[in-house]
């Protein structure tokens, strides 16, 4: 065996090594982005399921079928918090009005999950147990607005002064690739209750 | 040598084809994203002006003429956001990146600039998609909401028809 040879030889492990190095980045890479892709994909339908459930029931605050039974909305609003809410709607449209609950848990519920902020969001509808499922929610936050635009203060001793909320929702994997968490956010600003009065 | 350099060329485009493929994915998924947001302004404009009056003429008392009694679309003296009636918001537009709109909750808003601009007119409810020349107790509010970031323009609608019951 000549030097030449082993020249060729020495020159083809490095070259061989340089592929197959490029070829693992490229593999973990792929790897790394399907999971990236897929957490995405799964956060930011969660965000819709929670959005649309929010804009259900936050359209119907003060809505009852029968007015009769509830004829002054402004009362709606039973307790108003940073991450709290609790009104009343008659959401199964049956001219009784129920209470809405929706609370953020702690994030110390949710231990079992690797994404250490995530927290469970309630809705609770009159005294129905608190139960829900962990759609990866890491912030749900209220703030609530006067007529002339300006916040009021927490805590909110007069709830019929609300005229509008500021909704920021977001939502995160509950488990990613180097923990590396997909983060979406979502923000409304939506009326307290479309029918506080004729205008 | 030229077979190592052959395979290290095709090699090299396969990267590419593969990088290329990640980079498009995470313009779709960006674009969803800015979707989303994108959305949610709009959804909180069409709120925004669905609380305030049907008309001018309207902020204090009622009308009952569709002719006389209500006002001609646009602002009346008001300046975004102190608008009172729902057609002050006609021509509307804005930057969420506005540092003049300081007072609006939707300045700065977002990590992305999104343009927002806004459309009022009274419409004829057997054809609201046109709007109606003629005062008519029906104005359609439309805002769009485009964005530097992304090619999509969200489009949203709604009508304000007004009843007075007192």
């Amino acid at each position: 065996m000549g030097f030449s040879t082993i020249i060729d030889i020495m020159g083809s492990i490095v070259i061989g090594g340089i592929l197959l190095m490029i070829l693992l980045r490229l593999n973990d890479a792929a790897v790394q982005n399907s999971f990236q892709y897929n957490g995405e994909v799964i956060t930011q339908r969660n965000l819709v399921e929670v959005v649309k459930l929010i804009e259900h029931d936050f359209r119907k605050i003060g809505f009852c079928k029968d007015w009769s039974n509830f004829p002054d909305p402004t009362k709606a609003i039973l307790v108003a918090d940073s991450t709290k809410i609790i009104f009343l709607s008659d959401v199964d449209s049956d001219k009784f009005m129920d209470t809405v609950k929706y609370i953020l848990g702690p994030a110390s519920e949710l231990t079992q999950t690797p994404n250490p902020n995530d927290r469970m969001l309630y809705r609770v509808i009159n005294n129905a147990p608190m139960v829900g499922a962990n759609l990866g929610v890491t912030e749900f936050k209220l703030k609530y607005f006067d007529p002339f635009g300006n916040i009021i203060p927490l805590p909110i001793l007069n709830p019929s002064k609300i005229y509008t909320m500021q909704i920021d929702l977001t939502v995160e994997d509950v488990a990613a690739y180097n923990q590396e968490y997909n983060r979406v956010f979502w923000r409304q600003i939506r009326l307290a209750a479309r029918n506080l009065e004729n205008r | 040598m030229l077979i190592t350099l052959a395979a290290l060329v095709l090699l090299s485009l396969v990267v590419l084809r593969v990088t290329n493929g990640f980079l498009n994915t995470n313009n779709v998924l960006m674009e969803t994203k800015f979707g989303v947001l994108a959305v949610s302004l709009a959804t909180s404009m069409v709120e925004e002006a669905m609380g305030k009056s049907f008309d001018e003429n309207t902020a204090d008392s009622g009308v009952a003429n569709v002719y006389t009694d209500l006002s001609s679309i646009g602002p009346d003296g008001e300046s975004y956001p102190n608008f009172n009636d729902i057609d002050d918001f006609n021509n509307l537009s804005f930057s969420t990146y506005d540092t003049n709109l300081i007072q609006s909750r939707f300045a700065g808003m977002f990590s992305a600039e999104f343009i927002v601009k806004c459309r009022v007119g009274y419409i004829d409810p057997t054809n609201p998609e046109v709007y109606s020349s003629s005062k008519t107790w029906h104005k359609k509010f439309t805002v769009m909401v485009t964005t530097p970031s992304s090619k999509d323009t969200v489009e949203m609608s709604t009508i304000y028809s007004y009843f007075y019951y007192r």
